[in-house]
């Protein structure tokens, strides 16, 4: 590995990283780990990084941060509200072999141990949040939805969702992905066309 | 005098979950176990084959006592409705809530272990099975009438466990009385009941 700028070194670390992480779980990757996967020695990782949490959580931060930059890139492509929010929900549910979400899983059980990887978490998730929230706000604006609370919608439509991408993802559970957007979906619905009666909603986003 | 191996046994189990939630699956050692629950290795050798078994045994007793909770909840008195919305809501964290923190960081290993796999899967195999028992007994009893009761029930815990992760790990979001009424409006939407019935159905 000669040769490389210390932007590239740091790179290289976090891709080794992500790709011990992804055999053994982001909880068991050491820096002893990381230097192997390079065939280097841990004294480079240590040059570059402060501590292994700090590792995780730049690691975590590259690779769960690049599904939110995707999902933003998506939603600013629609053109309504509605298409924005459907965009959105495509972008975020998992499929079952979805490797993002398990690191996710990962980065929730070692939250309570390393404060770099949690304040990661914790940022992306309210930065989920924040562009649910908007997408919903500019809906009220537009008149395409109703909520007096946009914000707290938003909190529930993420949680729904991120409940249903658990039931996926860790228990296995006899639900796919299709399940997952198609009741995501109709919690938006309820949500956020609070006067309209069931049958008119389903009626409305079939012909849409 | 000396206590009976059932109290030492369930000592020790209750010392695994602490370093499961202090350290984490990965760097908990059988010694810090023992250590923990005052007891020797070799005693916990004694009583578990592995540091595997040591960790399936823990959750799976951590496990039985979350069923048995949940079955005194749904076998209780009330209308369904009600029942309903103790089994979801009785179940909701507290903010560093050391029951949650540990199925949070049991999640992350249920690919990577068979045994904790089954453990996981039977719990949230009991609970949905629960629910979806007492929707289709207050169908039975004309509370309401659901047009997928499957549904339904993987819904509502999905709410509520998305809602339970963000209450447990940041502390942020809303507060405990919110997180009650957008399970308990979960409930009255998922049930297509008006706010008035699901009142009547719950006001005991």
């Amino acid at each position: 590995m000669a040769r490389l700028s210390p932007d590239e070194r740091r790179r290289a670390i976090i891709e080794a990283t992500l790709a011990v992480a992804r055999r053994n779980g982001l909880g068991a990757t050491t820096v002893r780990d990381v230097a192997d996967e390079m065939g280097t020695s841990s004294g480079l990782v240590h040059h570059y990084f402060d501590s292994m949490d700090e590792v995780l959580a730049v690691a975590f931060e590259h690779a769960a941060g690049a599904d939110l930059e995707r999902a933003r890139a998506v939603v600013a492509e629609a053109p309504t509200a509605t298409e924005q929010l459907d965009a959105f929900i495509a972008c975020y549910a998992p499929a079952q072999s979805d490797w993002t979400m398990q690191l996710w899983l990962d980065a929730w059980a070692e939250a309570a141990r390393r404060p770099a990887l949690r304040n990661v978490s914790q940022r992306l998730n309210r930065a989920w949040q924040e562009l649910v929230r908007s997408i919903v706000a500019d809906g009220v604006t537009a008149g395409e939805f109703a909520t007096d609370d946009p914000d707290a919608a938003a909190w529930r439509l993420l949680s729904v969702l991120d409940g249903l991408a658990l039931q996926v993802v860790a228990h296995e559970a006899l639900i796919g992905r299709d399940e997952v957007v198609a009741w995501t979906r109709a919690a938006a619905d309820r949500e956020l066309l609070p006067s309209a009666p069931a049958a008119t909603r389903a009626a409305t986003r079939t012909r849409r | 005098m000396s206590r009976p191996a059932t109290d030492r046994r369930s000592e020790i189990l209750d010392a695994v979950v602490d370093a499961i939630i202090e350290v984490g699956f990965t760097d908990m050692t059988v010694a810090d176990v023992a250590s923990r629950a005052g007891v020797s290795t070799a005693l916990v050798h004694y009583h578990f084959s592995s540091k595997d078994a040591l960790i399936a045994a823990a959750l799976r007793a951590a496990s039985d006592e979350d069923k048995t909770f949940r079955n005194e909840l749904a076998d209780g008195e009330g209308t369904a409705t009600e029942r309903l919305v103790l089994v979801l809501t009785r179940s909701l964290p507290e903010p560093d809530d050391a029951s949650w923190i540990l199925w949070i960081e049991t999640w992350g290993e249920t690919r990577r272990s068979a045994d904790i796999r089954e453990v996981m899967a039977d719990l949230n195999g009991h609970e949905h099975a629960t629910i979806v028992a007492l929707v289709e007994e207050g169908m039975r009893a004309g509370e309401f009438v659901v047009a997928d009761p499957d549904g339904a029930a993987t819904r509502l815990t999905a709410l509520r466990d998305g809602l339970a992760i963000e209450r447990t790990l940041f502390g942020t979001g809303q507060g405990t009385d919110e997180l009650l009424e957008q399970v308990r409006a979960a409930i009255r939407y998922n049930l297509d009941l008006t706010p008035a019935r699901f009142a009547e159905l719950t006001q005991s």
